[in-house]
């Protein structure tokens, strides 16, 4: 199946169905939460300056979920490292809620791509961190966590350190730990990354479900289309060296999500279009590898 | 009926042994170097440079006297017994002159030997009467010394002495003490190592005597010796850790503390501790506290550097974790670092310990020696070194098992590091949650009994 027959099946991405379009009208009504404005940010190397963002705009609207998807290299851990406020811009600034961030805080929670609990807590504790260092009362950040903690489906769990945990498990644990700060904005770096696919994909309809459920808007890093596409309302597409925005893509895809809609004519438009912008068709080399035949004549094996 | 089970090899790369082989080397580990030092010992064709010898020595042509129990060369030995062997020619010839005073000394040549039989006290070594009847007993053949055995020669000349002794009759007089020359015993020696290797039972031997002597008004015990020893380093320890943790930490985590402190921390602990022991006790005068001020100038500068790395070593994620979870610096400091690096900060600690050891002796000869150090200088300098290894092995096993103790602690310690608890993990857990019960029930028994009903 080669990409350009399939082109000429699939409709525009940009075709939004009546529901979701109406949908995206009230969506561009909401207040904007985070604001990236000329954001840039270059490296001193050794072999001179890397300039790893460059003058990137955009804004997060509330309860948005949105995916940045970009070829490996191209700023997205350095983009939401400095929306974290772990990182600082060389140039622009970051505004959330219309304040500048200038360092970590707890409205900005993050789940990162290694695991980062602490392993001398357990579960629970973990969870605890951030209200107990914000000062909540320990029975009151213990009933709390217990919330959080069902949320994510660990009750069983409460009491085990992170050792006895899945690689799944200790990511719910860190998206709990990270929700129970009741952040504005939850940014997260290929969360899921590390993960099997099935697990991925219970992790994904978990977390869609939590998004539904809970007054969060999450910033979702991932190298993953179908990832982006099945979880985002918009996708904000990178290019590399130097990252820049490409471009903003409003998803077509209705919701609720579900697994089938994987086929559906307008995901698979939305997802191809991003292929094609991540990895151009005529950057794609398809010259045959050139190997030497090292079996024997008649051991073949197709 | 044969079960077919998969086994391992002993020796495979990269790849931990069994918990049983592992014990089984741990014993093979210190039984080998038993081993050789008792083949060593106990065979006499290894080595045995040294004659010991066995029955004292003297020659007319030097001044030094050997007595039982004195080591010396192969070669001189064979000198010496020729050169006895001469004396008593010179004697036979009749060219010796002598006297009573002279012949008195030659009397006594059996003397250690009969108390050491236990014919005689210990104090009975210059009892010249009751040396008069040993050799009359050996000569008849009523006493056999057994150690040693007297060779035929000396025998003969025992023989022959007391034939020159009872001359006047057998009966101990004054007078009876011939003026004719007396001969000299050839000596007799056992092949042996040199007194700085002395044999493992000696050692034991010395070892259990070094603690159930008993011990004289106003002299220190080996138990009293050994707690001061463990209170030197253990106070000094303490207080290292009381400075050093904390600076340690501070370096690690915080850039400004690591460039103020550490450049000096670098450059002093080049300087050996040892040279400042004057100036510690011009400060802190004898007694303690200039010993316990050496142990922390060897391991408070070591620790510093040593605990900074450990804490540079956390996963910097996890402090960035924290910080988008709003936890303050002070926070990071004592909810991430503390308790992040406290399993390596513990192993650190431990090996710090082992080095505050090795700066017991050096601390103990400051000032007013103390200690077991000075039970050790005192003995060496006597050559004893039969009592100079009982309590080095003794500093050694100490050490060893403080060691190996807070090992088998880690894992209770330390639960979410999720490493298995073995059997003696278990055993010292126990241990350790006995001595509350024992301390109670101590009390409870000095309690008066309650009355009857
Ligand atoms: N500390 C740094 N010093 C120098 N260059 C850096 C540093 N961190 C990142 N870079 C450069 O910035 C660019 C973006 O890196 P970044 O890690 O943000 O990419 P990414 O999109 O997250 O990639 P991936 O998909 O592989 O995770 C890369 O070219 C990288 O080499
Ligand atoms: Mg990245």
């Amino acid at each position: 199946m080669s990409p350009e027959s399939s082109v000429t099946k699939l409709p525009d991405y940009r075709e939004q169905s009546p529901k979701v379009k109406e949908r995206f009208e009230r969506f561009h009504k909401r207040p904007v939460v985070l604001e990236v404005k000329n954001l840039g940010r270059v490296f001193e190397s050794s072999n001179g300056p890397v300039t790893a963002l460059e003058d990137v705009n955009f804004n997060i609207k509330r309860r948005e979920f949105n995916c940045v998807i970009g070829p490996s290299g191209c700023g997205k851990s350095t983009l939401i490292r400095i929306l974290a406020g772990l990182d600082y811009p060389t140039s622009g600034q970051v505004l959330l809620d219309g304040k500048p961030v200038l360092g970590p805080g707890a409205d900005r929670g993050m789940v990162f791509q290694g695991y980062t609990l602490f392993p001398w807590l357990t579960v629970k504790r973990n969870v605890m961190f951030g209200p107990m260092n914000a000062g909540e009362s320990e029975t009151e950040s213990e009933r709390n966590a217990r919330f959080w903690i069902d949320m994510v489906g660990l009750s069983k769990f409460e009491n085990a350190y992170p050792y006895q945990l899945s690689g799944g498990m200790k990511q719910r644990t860190a998206i709990a730990r990270a929700l129970a700060n009741q952040p504005r904005i939850l940014l997260m770096d290929e969360p899921f990354g590390a993960l099997d696919a099935q697990t991925r994909f219970q992790m994904q309809t978990s977390l869609l479900e939590i998004w539904r459920n809970v007054e969060v808007t999450i910033l979702f890093i991932t190298h993953d289309l179908e990832e982006a596409v099945f979880l985002s309302d918009r996708i904000l597409v990178l290019d590399a060296h130097p990252g820049r925005v490409n471009e903003m893509i409003e998803s077509p895809v209705p919701r609720p999500r579900n697994d089938e809609q994987c086929v559906h004519p307008e995901f698979l438009a939305t997802k191809q279009h991003i292929e094609h912008l991540i990895h151009p068709p005529e950057s794609r080399s398809d010259t045959p590898l050139r190997i030497t035949r090292m079996t024997d004549p008649d051991d073949t094996v197709f | 009926m044969s079960k077919k089970r998969h086994t391992r090899p002993w020796i495979e790369v990269g790849r931990e042994i069994s918990s049983s082989r592992a014990g089984i080397l741990t014993a093979i580990s210190f039984a080998l170097p038993l081993a050789i030092w008792s083949l060593v010992s106990y065979t006499p064709f290894i080595w045995h440079p040294d004659i010991r010898l066995e029955l004292p020595a003297s020659r007319a042509d030097s001044t030094s006297v050997y007595v039982t129990g004195d080591h010396v060369g192969k070669d001189f030995f064979a000198e010496f017994q020729d050169a006895i062997r001469a004396e008593n020619e010179a004697i036979e010839r009749g060219e010796t002159k002598s006297s009573r005073r002279s012949n008195t000394r030659q009397i006594r040549q059996v003397a250690s030997l009969a108390i050491r039989q236990g014919w005689l006290n210990a104090d009975q070594e210059r009892d010249t009467e009751a040396i008069f009847y040993i050799w009359q007993d050996l000569a008849t053949g009523e006493r056999v010394s057994t150690r040693p055995v007297l060779s035929e020669e000396n025998l003969y000349l025992v023989q022959k002495n007391w034939t020159l002794l009872s001359a006047a009759g057998s009966e101990y007089s004054r007078e009876s003490i011939p003026s004719t020359p007396l001969y000299k015993l050839v000596p007799q020696g056992r092949p042996a190592n040199p007194d700085y290797l002395p044999e493992p039972l000696a050692v034991l031997k010395a070892g259990i005597n070094a603690f159930t002597n008993e011990i004289d008004e106003g002299e220190t015990s080996m138990a009293e010796r050994t707690l001061h020893s463990v209170k030197i380093v253990f106070s000094g320890f303490l207080v290292s850790c009381i400075i050093g943790i904390p600076l340690g930490m501070l370096c690690g985590s915080i850039s400004f503390f690591s460039r103020l402190i550490e450049p000096f921390v670098d450059f002093f602990r080049y300087m050996p501790a040892p040279t400042f022991s004057t100036i510690l006790v011009a400060i802190l005068l004898a007694n303690d506290a200039p010993k316990i001020a050496m142990v922390v100038l060897g391991t408070l500068f070591q620790m510093i550097l040593i605990i900074a790395k450990t804490t540079r070593l956390l996963d910097n994620s996890l402090l960035e974790a924290a910080q988008t979870l709003g936890a303050s610096q002070k926070q990071l400091l004592f909810k991430v670092i503390g308790p992040g690096i406290l399993p390596n900060l513990y192993n650190d600690l431990r090996i710090l310990l082992g080095w505050a050891w090795t700066w017991l002796v050096i601390a103990e000869l400051i000032g007013v020696k103390s200690g077991l150090t000075e039970f050790i200088e005192t003995q060496g300098r006597w050559r004893n070194f039969d009592q100079v290894y009982p309590i080095i092995i003794l500093i050694g096993l100490i050490g060893y098992f403080t060691d190996q103790f807070l090992a088998w602690l880690r894992r209770p310690l330390f639960p979410w590091l999720g490493e298995p608890i073995g059997p003696k993990s278990r055993a010292v857990i126990s241990c350790v949650a006995y001595v509350p019960n024992w301390f109670k029930d101590a009390v409870d028994r000095r309690q008066p009994n309650p009355p009857r009903t």
